[in-house]
């Protein structure tokens, strides 16, 4: 498994047993993440789809700026 | 703390407080100029660096894991818009049960161009009795912060004057996507 922070001054820092079992836990978490988004690109916007138009997704998890912008609420009221 | 240290990014940035904390306890702010999407980001700033926790009303979507708990910290109030019915009357009814409320409304709606502003943050003030508070992102200064608050007098004109008046000579980072201050039902006065 790939470590997901830094390398070797963290590995001198917190000693090689806690890197490997920190990295382990960080990678973990982040494939649980990934999963999540993909699972519900619609629940949330960091899976660069919009939920309005479907727009194929960006790479990776990222936060889709038009897509958040889009569900903070500004009422129109017609008389 | 917060402040603080809201106060230091905003200087690291290069920008400025301008006017002092609106002393209302409850009232409707208005997020203007908006034309980009650092808009936001730099309105919580400038709302922490003034001591203010606002709040901002939310599609419920944007609330689920895994990163619902980030906006609510932020301020967003979940609205569920199919089973609220009438918006305005459940904001309303937020304005009357709460002794401290901030909502903040992006006027415009989105950071396009828009030809009108978009009239539920007057019709909440209106009807909950709360004056309405204008803040500013200048770009063309750097400078950032609210105005003396507003309490509506019923007529829309004079009151939207009130809000071409101080943002008058005003710059959002994209100037061009500004449009003009003004509500649709200005024509039927």
């Amino acid at each position: 498994m790939t470590p997901a922070i830094g390398s070797s001054p963290w590995r001198y820092a917190i000693g090689a047993r806690h890197y490997d079992m920190l990295a382990d836990g960080v990678n973990v978490a982040l494939e649980q993440l990934g999963k999540a988004v993909a699972l519900n690109p619609e629940r949330s916007c960091l899976s660069g789809r919009h939920p309005n138009t479907g727009v194929e997704p960006l790479p990776g998890p990222r936060v889709d700026t038009d897509c958040v912008e889009s569900m903070i609420l500004t009422i129109e009221v017609s008389q | 703390m917060k402040q603080t240290i809201a106060r230091w990014l905003l200087r690291a940035a290069g920008w400025s407080l301008e006017g002092a904390r609106p002393a209302h306890a409850r009232y409707v702010l208005i997020a203007a100029p908006h034309t980009s999407n650092w808009d936001f980001p730099l309105m919580l700033l400038y709302a922490a660096a003034f001591d203010i926790k606002v709040r901002w009303m939310g599609k419920h979507s944007l609330f689920a894991w895994p990163v619902g708990w980030l906006m609510r910290r932020l301020g967003g109030m979940p609205i569920v818009r199919h089973r609220a019915g009438n918006l305005v009357a459940a904001m309303v009814a937020a304005f009357e049960q709460a002794d401290q409320l901030v909502l903040v409304v992006p006027t415009e709606g989105t950071r396009d161009r828009t030809d009108y502003w978009k009239s539920g943050f007057y019709h909440i003030a209106r009807q909950a009795k709360v004056p309405i508070v204008p803040s500013f992102l200048d770009f063309s200064r750097k400078r950032g912060g609210f105005g003396a608050g507003l309490s509506t007098t019923g007529s829309v004109v004079a009151d939207m004057q009130y809000f071409r008046d101080f943002y008058a000579g005003m710059a959002g980072k994209f100037p061009a996507n500004s449009g003009p201050i003004r509500l649709r039902e200005e024509a039927g006065e």
